[in-house]
């Protein structure tokens, strides 16, 4: 009796052939001599239709393990956690075809992921933070380092540039043509040909006096021509500065290299 | 460039540095702001406002103490109180509610131009789907691979607590991944 018993506690490693040479000596001698044990072995075998019941007998007890399963996938996939947790969610696996194609899933998306840790922000996006963050001497200081470069390759510098000269020729020509052919241009042609002491001599003639009026009339034009010009200038200094105090509304990628 | 020399001269004053730390992580921190805010504009905003802070909060930074957790943390909590601030004026694709998350069908956001990769634009997808705690735990630790206890003292959270809510959150997104693209797992 208690031989059989012994054969008993070994059936299960006899039957799936994983016994060691003296167990399984002991298992075999044992059924030779035991009509009993060699019936029962009979009986324990897997016959060759036998049905996959493990889906019927979860549903009539416990239900799918696939919750559990799936609960522990990631500690499984880590390789952290019990060990015999393992195995079972190994085993579990190995017939259910909707946990492995999460753990697939689990797996691929561990390759992707750390893709989107970096994304390219905007153009501009470091000229932004830059001009918010650096001080404004600093921000004036590289924005007239670039004044320059940037003045003359602007499309419109030669447009520009053009203007100014006219309207610098303009001037010159009528400041000196409003002397000529008249009283005044004669006394000036004789002062330049003449000698200082001459032109004094002259002083108190009519022609000096309307020289004197005719450059106190130029002056004052030159003057409104200044005061208007110095305005411009106001008006453009205080709009850059606004833009430099407000990067948003401005083109900033001129207070550094841009991002690609 | 070591880092923690840079962080040295930006303390000093010297703007190269501070030019250059903000190269260094400019897109980093946009990527989480995207990550949070789910849209490129708000992200725009939010990564520059985040770069005024770190910049007036140099000093904060313990010495030998690494950066990207220091700028992760000011990153999240200014996302944080950003999104507090937005849920009187939901952004598109923002926290999910009960209800089946619409997936945009046609052509990439503004935000997914962003993303090089149709396999990384799915998941961003996917990310979108999630609960807002769940899609923090995946932008911290598996996009931006910090530690569990990193995070754990990034959000206040017991290390035990971390870690579940870490699992949890990966499950979920790989089921989203899965109703989003069933094949994900076998293509990649």
């Amino acid at each position: 009796m208690s031989a059989c018993r012994g054969f008993e506690s070994l059936l299960e490693g006899w039957l799936a052939g994983t016994l060691d040479g003296p167990s399984r000596r002991a298992a075999e001698a044992h059924l030779t001599a035991c009509p009993a044990c060699r019936e029962l072995a009979a009986l324990a075998r897997l016959p060759e239709d036998a049905p996959n019941l493990s889906d019927a007998i979860l549903a009539a007890t416990t239900g799918p393990a696939c919750a559990r399963a799936e609960e522990r996938l990631p500690a499984h996939l880590d390789a952290d956690g019990d060990g015999t947790d393992h195995r079972l969610v190994a085993l579990h696996l190995e017939s259910c075809p909707a946990c492995r194609a999460l753990a697939a899933t689990l797996v691929a998306m561990d390759a992707v992921l750390p893709n989107l840790g970096e994304l390219t922000p905007p153009r501009r996006f470091t000229a932004r933070v830059l001009a918010r963050t650096l001080p404004s001497d600093v921000r004036l200081r590289r924005w007239l380092r670039g004044f320059w470069p940037r003045l003359v390759q602007r499309p419109r510098f030669a447009t520009e540039l053009a203007y100014a000269l006219t309207v610098a020729g303009v001037l010159t020509v009528r400041a000196t043509s409003a002397f000529s052919g008249t009283e005044t241009g004669v006394l000036l042609d004789r002062a330049r040909a003449g000698s200082a002491e001459q032109v004094r001599a002259l002083a108190g003639a009519p022609a000096v006096t309307g020289t004197a009026a005719t450059a106190r009339r130029l002056g004052d034009g030159f003057s409104g021509f200044f005061a208007s010009a110095t305005e411009t200038a106001g008006t453009f200094l205080h709009a850059t500065a606004s833009s430099l105090q407000n990067p948003d509304e401005a083109d900033s990628s001129t207070l550094t290299e841009e991002t690609p | 460039m070591d880092h923690l020399e840079l962080i040295a001269r930006c303390r000093r004053g010297d703007d190269l540095a501070w030019e250059a730390l903000v190269k260094a992580y400019q897109g980093r921190i946009f990527a989480v702001a995207v990550h949070y805010l789910r849209d490129r504009g708000e992200a725009e905003d939010m990564a520059q406002e985040i770069f005024v802070r770190v910049f007036h909060h140099l000093d904060t930074l313990a010495d030998g103490r690494p950066i990207l957790p220091w700028l992760l943390q000011i990153a999240r909590n200014a996302c944080v109180d950003r999104l507090r601030r937005l849920k009187a004026r939901p952004l598109r694709g923002a926290a999910p509610t009960d209800e089946t998350p619409e997936i945009p069908a046609l052509g990439p956001s503004p935000e997914e131009d962003a993303i090089a990769g149709a396999r990384e634009r799915l998941l961003y997808r996917a990310i979108g789907t999630l609960a807002e705690h769940h899609r923090e735990m995946i932008v911290l630790k598996e996009i931006q691979s910090l530690e569990l206890e990193e995070i754990s003292q990034l959000l206040g959270l017991p290390i035990g607590t971390t870690k579940s809510r870490a699992h949890r959150a990966r499950l979920e997104l790989a089921r989203a991944v899965c109703a989003l693209e069933p094949g994900f797992g076998v293509a990649g």
